[in-house]
C-alpha cells in the first residue's frame, strides 16, 4: 500500500509539474508574441510618420530586440521582430536598411525621391552600432557632399584611400568608396576585419551613374557587379546603396521606386494633357508632352531592370527642353499657366 | 487514497476555473488590442493619403501640405480605375473606401477608391460590419482656375 502511495505521489506530482511547466512556457510565448506585436505596431507607426515627412532624422530608443529587414529578388519585403514570426509586409515603401538592426538605438532618415517631380519618400534605416567608413580623396565634391548630408547621429567616419582601419567591434561595417579609387585598395580594405563574418562586412563603390557592390571573402573584397542608377539631384539612390544590406536589397527597392515612378509619371501625363486642353491657347505651347515620353521610357524599366535606359531617362528629365526645364518655364509664366508638376 | 484523489480533483478543478477566467480576460484584452490596431491602421492610411505625391498640391498652390490638387485627383481617378493599378494601390489602402468631398463653396465628391472584403461584395451596406471612419480636412486647389476651396478627405476602413 505504502509503495502504491509513492507511485501515486510520483505520477500526480509529475502531472502537476508538467501542467505548470506547459502553462509557464505558453505564457512566455504569448508574452513574447505580444511584445513583438506591440513593437511592430510602434515601428510601423514610426515608419509611416518618417515616410511622410521628408528630410527628417529620427533617433528611436527601443527595447533591445533585433529587427530583421527583408527585400528579396522576388520583390517580397517585410520586417520581422526578433524571429518571432511577428512581421509586417512593406510592399509599397522603399526602405533601405541592413538585414538586421539589433538596437537599442534605431536611426531613421527620409528623403524625397524626385524625377524631377516628387515620386515618393525614401526611408533609410540603420543602427548606431553599424559603422560606415567613407573612403575618398580630399576635394572629391560628391563624397564631401554625401558625408556632410549624412545625419551626424550615424556612426560614420571619413578616411583617405589606403588608410589603416582598426576593428572597433561593430556588428556590421560598410565601406563606401568613391571614384576614382584604386581596385587594390578596395580589395585589401577588408583585411582588418578578417575575423568578422563575411556577410557583416560589405563595400560599395560609387560612380556618377552606377553603384558597384562588393562582397567580403576572408580578407578580401570581391566585386559583385555594378548597378546603373538614374540621375537624381538629391543623391537618393546613392544613400539607398549606402544603407542597403547588399545588392539584392538595393535592387529590390530600386524596382519598387521605378514601379512607383511609372505610375506617378502616368498620372502627371494625364494631368498635363488635361491642363493643356483647359488652360487656353496662350498656355498650350508650354506643355511639350515630355512626361508622356518618360512614361514610355520608364514602363518597361519598371518591369525589368535590364530594360532600363537611364541615359535616355536622364535626358528626358534634365536636358534642355526636358521636363525640369519645361516646369521652370511654366514657373515663369505661372500667373497665367498652371505648372506641370 | 480516495481522499487524495478528491483533493487532486478539486485542485485541478480550481486550476481549470482559474484558467478559464484568465483566458476570458486575455481574449477581451486581445480584442481590444485588435481594435486599437485597426484604428492605428486607419490613421496610417489617412496619414499616407494626406501626403500622397499623387494628390498633393504643386508649389503653385503655396500650401503643399494638407492641400490636394484637383487635376491630380481627377488623373488619379483615371489611373486607379485600371485593374493593375488598383491592385498596386491595394498595398496602401487595403480594404477601405476613400473619397474627397468639397464642402465649400459648393458640394462635390470625388470617389478615389472602394474595395470591400470579398465576402461583402454585392451585399447591401447594412450587411457590412461597422467601418472606422476618419475625416481629414483638406484644402483643394484648382490649378487651371488657380482657386482654393475647402474639402474633407474621408477614409473608411472596412473592419
Amino acid at each position: 500500500m505504502e509503495q502504491f502511495n509513492w507511485i501515486f505521489v510520483l505520477v500526480a506530482g509529475t502531472i502537476i509539474l508538467i501542467f505548470f511547466i506547459t502553462i509557464v512556457q505558453k505564457q512566455r510565448m504569448i508574452s513574447q508574441t505580444k511584445l513583438a506585436a506591440s513593437i511592430r505596431t510602434d515601428i510601423s507607426a514610426i515608419l509611416t510618420g518618417a515616410g511622410v515627412a521628408p528630410d527628417t532624422t529620427n533617433i528611436l530608443t527601443m527595447p533591445k530586440t533585433p529587427i530583421s529587414f527583408t527585400c528579396d529578388e522576388e520583390g517580397y519585403s517585410d520586417f520581422e521582430i526578433a524571429k518571432t514570426g511577428v512581421n509586417k509586409k512593406t510592399p509599397f515603401d522603399a526602405i533601405f536598411a541592413p538585414d538586421l538592426v539589433k538596437g537599442p538605438t534605431l536611426i531613421t532618415w527620409s528623403k524625397e525621391f524626385k524625377m524631377p517631380f516628387k515620386v515618393m519618400n525614401f526611408l533609410y534605416l540603420t543602427d548606431a552600432q553599424i559603422r560606415y567608413i567613407l573612403v575618398f580623396n580630399p576635394g572629391n565634391q560628391l563624397a564631401e557632399q554625401i558625408e556632410a548630408e549624412l545625419p551626424d547621429e550615424i556612426n560614420k567616419e571619413a578616411i583617405i584611400p589606403g588608410s589603416n582601419v582598426i576593428d572597433k567591434n561593430n556588428y556590421k561595417v560598410k565601406f563606401i568608396f568613391f571614384e576614382p579609387v584604386d581596385t587594390t585598395i578596395i580589395t585589401q580594405a577588408a583585411s582588418s576585419f578578417r575575423t568578422m563574418s563575411d556577410k557583416d562586412v560589405t563595400a560599395i563603390k560609387i560612380s556618377q551613374n552606377s553603384i558597384e557592390f562588393y562582397k567580403k571573402t576572408g580578407s578580401y573584397f570581391t566585386p559583385q557587379g555594378a548597378i546603373p542608377v538614374p540621375k537624381d539631384e538629391e543623391n537618393t539612390f546613392i544613400y539607398g546603396a549606402i544603407f542597403s544590406e547588399d545588392q539584392t536589397f538595393f535592387e529590390c527597392n530600386l524596382k519598387k521606386s521605378l514601379k512607383r515612378l511609372a505610375v506617378v509619371s502616368k498620372l502627371f501625363a494625364y494631368r498635363e494633357s488635361e491642363i493643356k486642353s483647359l488652360a487656353g491657347s496662350g498656355c498650350a505651347l508650354y506643355y511639350y508632352g515630355k512626361i508622356e515620353e518618360l512614361v514610355l521610357a520608364i514602363e518597361p524599366c519598371s518591369q525589368d531592370l535590364n530594360l532600363c535606359n537611364f541615359p535616355q531617362i536622364n535626358s528626358i528629365v534634365y536636358d534642355p527642353f526636358g521636363i525640369k526645364y519645361n516646369h521652370d518655364i511654366t514657373l515663369v509664366a505661372q500667373s497665367q499657366c498652371p505648372q506641370i508638376y | 487514497m480516495t481522499e487524495s484523489i478528491a483533493i487532486l480533483f478539486i485542485f485541478f478543478l480550481l486550476v481549470l476555473f482559474g484558467l478559464i477566467f484568465y483566458s476570458r480576460i486575455q481574449t477581451a484584452t486581445l480584442e481590444r488590442e485588435q481594435e486599437e490596431d485597426k484604428t492605428i491602421k486607419a490613421i496610417q492610411i489617412a496619414q499616407k493619403v494626406s501626403y500622397f505625391p499623387e494628390l498633393q498640391c504643386t508649389t503653385q498652390a503655396e500650401l503643399p501640405s494638407g492641400c490636394i490638387d484637383i487635376k491630380k485627383l481627377e488623373s488619379f481617378q483615371e489611373i486607379i480605375a485600371q485593374e493593375q493599378n488598383k491592385l498596386y494601390y491595394f498595398q496602401v489602402f487595403e480594404y477601405s473606401q476613400v473619397h474627397i468631398e468639397q464642402v465649400y463653396p459648393e458640394n462635390k465628391t470625388w470617389e478615389i477608391y472602394d474595395l470591400r472584403k470579398p465576402e461583402y461584395i454585392g451585399k447591401p451596406l447594412t450587411f457590412i460590419p461597422p467601418k472606422l471612419f476618419i475625416p481629414v480636412p483638406v484644402a483643394l486647389h484648382d490649378p487651371v482656375e488657380n482657386i482654393m476651396t475647402f474639402g474633407v478627405l474621408h477614409i473608411n476602413v472596412y473592419i
